[in-house]
């Protein structure tokens, strides 16, 4: 890690500065540019994590409009390196598309909702139509609704490397939102050749809330509240995520048995997370026996929650400085009763999937190469089942993840049938890292009253291993007021998308919804 | 961990066929002699057990004479992340208008915490329907007679408990 600072050092001189967490680095965006293929091929990162573009009008200390941040990750050292550059109202970006291709989307999302231009032509926006009339994260944005609507044409554009004949017999299916397996969250338009898709685009945006315009004018505090809603199949992870942030920016250090219980409740989330996966894959395939035993799994993770919080689905039982309340009296003897049901409940499913013929006939398709997954930025179990050893629980251990023994499933060929055996292996470890930390419960106090509530002034990141991936915030304070200046969220669902098109493509149209629901797309998480 | 290679292979038709007899049948002798024979419970005569750290709809204490605690401060209707509460008065007495619509309350708990005088708190009642969306939205009197009354030594107590907002 020394080295490796040293080695940048040299080429970059005063403009890096190593902090805690991370190396920080200011420059022109016009050098930015020139040196971001050097930066991946020479140093070594592959990764591009996260683009927060920030509106400054308003703030005195910045003389340009935008702020733009990078996250980019080296892999190897796992070095997160954050880049700022500012640029002005009329300045035209480079699309960094051709050296990390996972920044086209994130790309897309700064030109819609920031308004910041771009020298080539990126497509067709998915989040404005094009009659908006205004960028919404802007902080002089005027709400001025119009009745406008403007979805993907159901056809495709000529393909110039076929001829009329084979064009003739092409046709154009539109499959969702409003599909059992989807869950309302994205629509697909595919060319098919037969049963055989050839093209395929995807539209998102209809769980769209605004959710980080509407941080924006909400205290502190209460923030947690809202990013709670966030996913609803793991809100868990996302408390917890937004705390430890929260936490770490402010210095707060909280004690042991809040960690511990942290730990309990995420892993738990995972495990839920996972079944419902697990069941969405099995209803793709039209096998709803399967299907049932995941919710029976589900229902006893749920009653888990409620029997803490008082409630199923938002557990709401973080709160900055720990946890709100102590585990119950009782509590840990369900848990492992639930713990022992569940593992019963995966071996049924192992019987029923693992290496059943038509269960492998069905799933040995849509694979991911791990080269092309680390380009477009996927994380968490899809892109361990290519084979890729990228668990944040391992690299950079929060609480005590350091301390509990547990192993990182990785898959062989990126196929749904390596992304279903990762899950159900990492269920079982899930279940071992609960029964670890119940066995070490550590005694005491379960939060402390933070010194203060507002981070200081500047830009804070941090991400954990949620159930889907890299789930994290980027956070811009400027120290004074009580509402955030700017807040990113940094969600798994929104980068794990990009993979649809090309693992589908040249695929059965019934294999289309068992690879989307392998993916584990969650809508809420996924337009935020 | 990388997964075992033996995981990819498929199954002989008769080992599949047998194991999914055996977990068949298991399971069909499970359902019907076994201790759980019904998952779920007789809904709403039957109750669930639930958690004390269950928050549900938020009412207010009064004091031995029916009063409430509120003294108008609007430090409630200010934090309330969905603007569920509507509070106008003079300072330092009983509010004028104090009115919470419960189509927009989350059950969130932050009035609760943020409230120095403890005048209000969460309940435990969750199960609230309405035909129309007007009678959703409680008025003070209402509230009132949903409020828990305190006793004297109970409430010095909560008082110097109070979590400064």
């Amino acid at each position: 890690m020394f080295d490796f600072f040293e080695q940048l050092k040299r080429e970059f001189g005063d403009n890096l500065t190593k902090l805690d967490s991370h190396i920080e680095l200011r420059m022109e965006a016009s050098r930015f540019f020139m040196i971001a293929a050097n930066l991946k091929h020479k140093y070594g990162f592959i990764f591009l994590s996260d683009i927060c573009g920030v509106d400054n009008k308003g703030d005195s200390n910045k003389d340009k409009r935008f702020s733009l941040i990078y996250h980019i990750l080296n892999l190897e050292e796992f070095c997160l390196l954050r880049v700022i550059i500012e640029i002005d109202e009329n300045d035209r970006l480079t699309s960094l598309g051709t050296i990390w291709p996972s920044s086209k989307r994130l790309e897309l999302e700064m030109r819609d909702l920031l308004g910041i231009k771009f020298d080539s032509d990126l497509g067709a926006g998915f989040l404005n139509p094009e009659d908006f009339g205004g960028h919404p994260l802007r902080k002089d944005f005027v709400p001025n609704i119009k009745e406008s609507v403007s979805i993907l044409p159901t056809q495709f554009p000529d393909d110039p490397s076929i001829d009329a004949d084979q064009r003739g017999v092409r046709s154009w299916v539109n499959l969702g939102p409003h599909h059992p397996v989807m869950r309302n969250s994205v629509r697909m338009i595919l060319e098919l050749e037969g049963e055989y898709i050839r093209r395929c685009q995807y539209e998102t945006g209809y769980h769209h809330r605004g959710l980080e315009k509407q941080a924006e004018s909400l205290s502190w505090p209460v923030l947690i509240t809202l990013l709670e809603r966030l996913n609803s199949q793991s809100p868990f992870m996302t408390t917890t995520s937004w705390c430890h942030l929260m936490e770490k920016s402010m210095n707060i250090q909280i004690p042991e048995r809040a960690m511990a219980i942290r730990m309990v409740f995420m892993e738990l989330s995972r495990i839920q997370d996972h079944l419902e996966c697990i069941a969405s894959c099995a209803v793709a395939a039209g096998n709803e026996s399967v299907y049932f035993i995941c919710q029976q799994g589900r229902e006893l993770t749920y009653e888990l929650f409620e029997r803490m919080s008082g409630s199923r689905v938002n557990p709401s039982v973080n709160c900055i400085g720990g946890v709100k309340y102590d585990i119950p009296i009782g509590w840990i003897t369900e848990c492992f009763e639930g713990l022992k049901k569940i593992e019963d409940l995966l071996n049924h499913i192992e019987t029923l999937f693992t290496r059943s013929s038509i269960w492998l006939d069905r799933n040995m398709v849509s694979e991911i190469n791990a080269g092309r997954a680390l380009e477009l930025g996927i994380t968490g179990p899809v892109l361990r089942s290519c084979g890729v050893n990228f668990d944040l629980r391992k690299v950079n251990p929060i609480y005590f993840y350091s301390d509990v023994e547990f192993e990182v499933p990785l898959g062989v060929r990126g196929e749904n049938y390596d992304r279903y055996l990762v899950r159900m292996e990492e269920i079982r470890q899930s279940i071992s890292i609960v029964i670890q930390v119940l066995d070490n419960l550590p005694i005491g106090e379960t939060s402390t009253t933070p010194t203060s509530l507002i981070p200081p002034s500047g830009i804070h990141y941090s991400s954990i291993e949620s159930s889907n991936g890299e789930l994290g915030f980027t956070v811009v304070s400027d120290g004074k007021s009580n509402t955030p200046w700017r807040l990113k969220v940094r969600s798994p669902s929104f980068m794990n998308i990009i993979a649809l098109p090309e693992m589908i493509q040249n695929r059965l149209l019934d294999d289309a919804l068992m690879s989307f629901s392998s993916l584990n797309i969650n809508p809420g998480e996924l337009d935020r | 961990m990388i997964l075992k290679n033996e995981y990819y292979k498929a199954k002989s038709l008769t080992i599949g066929v047998m194991k999914s007899f055996v977990s068949m049948s298991y399971n069909v002798v499970k359902r019907l002699y076994g201790a759980e024979k019904i998952t779920t419970i007789n809904y709403p005569i039957e109750s669930y057990l639930y958690s004390k750290n269950q928050m549900g709809l938020p009412r207010l204490t009064l004091d031995k004479k029916g009063r409430s605690l509120c003294t108008s401060c609007d430090a409630c209707e200010k934090i309330c992340p969905t603007n569920a509460l509507e509070i106008s008065g003079k300072d330092g007495q009983e509010p004028d208008v104090f009115n919470l619509d419960v189509g927009k309350c989350i059950f969130c708990g932050w009035c609760a915490d943020v409230c120095q005088e403890k005048a209000i708190e969460m309940g435990d009642e969750h199960i609230i329907a309405a035909h129309v969306e007007e009678s959703l939205v409680y008025s003070f009197n209402e509230l009132k007679s949903k409020g828990r009354k305190l006793e004297p030594e109970n409430k010095s107590q909560v008082k110097s408990e109070g979590i400064e907002g």
